[in-house]
């Protein structure tokens, strides 16, 4: 297969109500994942890994976190002379004037179009960020170009006890033809539940007539919403991926699917070396663990310093830890430092936030306590007002 | 005015044979210190730091390593459009062979390059020591003193005077007389092999030198005695700050050792003096359930499950289960297989220690694994 036969859309508008407040500041392929990582670089990987060069990444707002992350493009072979990363920001309307909005009715999809056009190949993959995969993307389209369909959409399937009611459900008819993606709350379901990883491959002509058709019609909505739409109306195939996958969507399945990390079989399983995961490169020192130190089941990034315990627990960058503190079943952002005896359990402490010494910050498995980024915490009290 | 430009020279070619088995394929510079850097990163992101735009590595001995871990310059920033990172090497001509015999022969053959680069001053640097200093601060004192020649001198304990090339100097800190490690020091001011030339100066002498009979190979053994005999305005520039030559196995491991035990030294955190590396997008560092990691620096990518204490791991390191590390430098990529014994060692770039393989020095004799090497199970090194 010649290189240059993909592109991609990485579509960053997804729905993050019941990730808040975490994402408060920052589209869900922001948020940290396993200690060094953003959600967006492996979509981002995924891509790169497949010799895609043609890579268009549509954000619901300015996306300035987006654009700090992904500068160049450089960390994914983006930026070489034959590749392009283009970013397409303000798809959320519902923060955009009256009259802007007005004014790009019929030519929402004007972007993707464009893009589209100008990459000018047969094939185009689309995917968002909340789905965690290390998935081989010429597989996918090695796949879709035997099975004679428009689209083809992975999924992984389930055991019935693991699928929660929001989780997207590709249906198929006894052909191995999806006909439908509903969530899971929707439909009646029978072991193993084939789940959507929200990654499809579309002929290009295919996808550029479903953006016009919208345009025509007025339609100004996410792409998924288009996507959906067309599985019901053109012949659509289900791949199977058998690898990783976690699917974010809640605090809860936030947080596991980060501890997720911290079991070895998982952690050797994404970070296979045959496709690595690539993201910002930054330079630090290496993390120091203290005489005082006590770590055990936890995975951290550099330039940390720890003088406290650590269990089960997952540790970005640049974090202090100061002696007599403990952290528990908790994520922790960069930047962030933890005063003396200070008790940290079933918690997400987000960037930049200090916490003094001796406060208890002590959440539940099912109800982990947030603390919002950039706070700074010295007493008790103050803890309980968040 | 345009603002007088100084570029730097930094030395790589060095072999450090006693780093023994450590720089059988690596020159020198590029060995790994710290988990997460190479010997050479620090005087490169010096540079970096010190506001000079242009680095000139003259490498010779075993340069791939280093040229990969250089690359563009980028890592330090020096990939700009009005500087840059560029590697000299030996090259051959009509006239035959370009190989560097002595410190100022490299910069003799390399006059082209610098000559483009048409700097008011030149920096020259050695590669291979461990240190944080800016430059700048010495430059604006050679200016001050409007001298030819500013040496960067070390005060060193008076009984250790006697080993280096030390510096006599009168109340203004001009060299009045440099001595080869003198038997009865009349001063403790050695030598850090770091120098700043006004280009021209430095250029006659070269030049003169070798169009006749004068070979100038060393600064230290030909140019600054011939500069001193010719009443050159020489001056030293003190540096009082840390300051490690790695240039021995016993000295590389002590070196690491003081990151854990004097970590205020180099302040490795400190965001205004960074030292800058190479880096790479690796998974986060892992320390599972049964491991014990105290007094350790730990890097990217590495999976600990065994006992780790006074150590400094570099990147991508296993640990299995049941090994012990102690007293110990571990390099990038090796793994110590379950119930490996580590003790006052370093262990090269992707070595592998079997299951119960032991690798046992004292403190007065590092044991050292080399890069690649395997030591089976069962046996005892040290």
């Amino acid at each position: 297969m010649k290189k240059g036969s993909m592109s991609a859309i990485i579509n960053l508008w997804e729905n993050a109500e019941e990730l808040a407040p975490i994402t408060r500041t920052r589209p869900i392929g922001m948020l940290p994942f396993g200690g060094r990582y953003r959600l967006l670089d492996f979509s981002l990987s995924n891509v790169a890994n497949a010799d895609i060069q043609n890579v268009m990444i549509a954000m619901p707002t300015s996306g300035r976190s987006v654009q700090d992350h992904l500068r160049s493009g450089q960390d994914w072979n983006l930026d070489t002379i034959q590749a392009a990363l283009y970013t397409s920001p303000y798809n959320d309307l519902s923060l955009v004037s009256e009259k802007k909005r007005e004014s790009l009715k019929n030519h929402y999809y004007d972007n993707e179009v464009l893009f589209l056009e100008k990459a000018n190949t047969e094939f185009t993959i689309l995917t968002g960020a909340r789905d965690v995969t290390n998935i081989d993307l010429h597989d996918v389209l090695e796949h879709h170009q035997q099975s004679d369909a428009d689209i083809s959409v992975a999924y992984k399937k389930y055991p019935i006890d693991q699928v929660t009611p929001n989780m997207p459900i590709v249906i198929q008819d006894g052909n191995g033809m999806a006909t439908e993606v509903k969530r899971a709350q929707d439909c009646e379901l029978t072991d193993p539940v084939a789940v959507s990883v929200n990654v499809a491959i579309f002929n290009t002509q295919t996808l550029i007539a479903l953006f016009k058709r919208a345009n025509e019609l007025g339609y100004m909505d996410n792409m998924d919403a288009v996507i959906n739409d067309a599985v019901e109306n053109q012949t659509v195939s289900g791949y199977e991926y058998t690898g990783f996958h976690r699917r974010i969507e809640t605090i809860k399945s936030y947080v596991d699917s980060n501890m997720a990390m911290l079991d070895l079989a998982n952690y050797q399983t994404l970070f296979a070396p045959e496709r690595p995961i690539y993201t910002k490169t930054k330079q630090g020192a290496p993390t120091r663990l203290g005489e005082t130190a006590h770590v055990v089941e936890s995975a951290f990034a550099s330039g940390s310093e720890i003088l406290g315990t650590v269990n089960r627990s997952l540790l970005s960058r640049s974090i202090q830890v100061a002696a007599g503190a403990e952290i528990d079943d908790s994520i922790v952002m960069q930047g962030v430092q933890v005063g003396r005896n200070t008790v940290v359990k079933h918690a997400i402490i987000d960037k930049n936030v200090q916490l003094g010494e001796g406060l208890s910050i002590i959440g539940t498995p099912d109800a982990p306590i947030i603390i919002g980024k950039n706070q700074k915490i010295m007493q008790q009290s103050e803890v309980l007002n968040d | 005015m345009a603002k007088e430009k100084m570029i730097s020279l930094i030395l790589a070619g060095g072999q450090g044979t006693r780093l023994g088995k450590l720089t059988k394929s690596t020159a020198k510079p590029a060995v790994p210190f710290g988990g997460r850097y190479r010997i050479i990163d620090f005087t490169l992101s010096n540079v970096a730091n010190s506001g000079i735009k242009t680095a000139g590595v003259i490498t010779q001995y075993q340069p791939l390593e280093l040229n990969d871990h250089i690359g563009n310059g980028s890592s330090w920033g020096l990939n700009t459009n009005r500087g840059g990172v560029t590697i000299l090497q030996p090259y051959q001509t009509s006239e035959g062979s370009k190989m560097f015999e002595g410190t100022a022969h490299a910069i003799y053959q390399n006059i082209d390059y610098i000559d483009q680069q048409d700097p008011d001053y030149v920096l020259i640097l050695s590669g291979d020591h461990i240190y944080k200093m800016d430059y700048d601060e010495m430059l604006q004192e050679h200016k001050k003193n409007n001298a030819a020649l500013t040496v960067g001198v070390l005060p060193v304990e008076w009984d250790e005077a006697s080993r280096f090339g030390i510096m006599n100097t009168d109340d203004e800190n001009r060299v009045t007389e440099f001595v080869e490690k003198p038997e009865h020091p009349e001063s403790n001011l050695a030598s850090m092999g770091i120098y700043i030339f006004n280009w021209q100066t430095l250029r006659e002498y070269l030049m003169a030198g070798y169009s006749g009979d004068n070979q100038l190979m060393d600064f230290g053994k030909h140019v600054i005695p011939l500069f001193l005999m010719n009443h050159e305005k020489v001056f030293a520039h003190a540096f009082n700050g840390y300051w490690r030559d790695v240039g021995t196995v016993q000295s590389l491991w002590q070196a690491n050792m003081e990151l854990l035990d004097a970590p205020e030294n180099l302040q490795l955190q400190d965001k205004d003096w960074q030292i800058y590396s190479q880096s790479e997008a690796l998974p986060a560092a892992m320390i599972t359930a049964g491991a014990d990691v105290k007094n350790a620096t730990i890097s990217d990518a590495s999976i600990i499950e065994g006992n780790v204490e006074h150590a400094v791991l570099s990147k991508s390191v296993k640990v299995e289960q049941g090994a012990q590390i102690k007293d110990s430098m571990v390099m990038p990529g090796a793994k110590i297989g379950k119930n490996a014994k580590v003790e006052y060692a370093i262990i090269g770039e992707n070595a592998v220690l079997e299951e119960g393989a032991a690798v046992i020095g004292t403190p007065d004799q590092i044991a050292l694994v080399g890069y690649g090497e395997i030591v089976h199970g069962g046996y005892v090194k040290s």
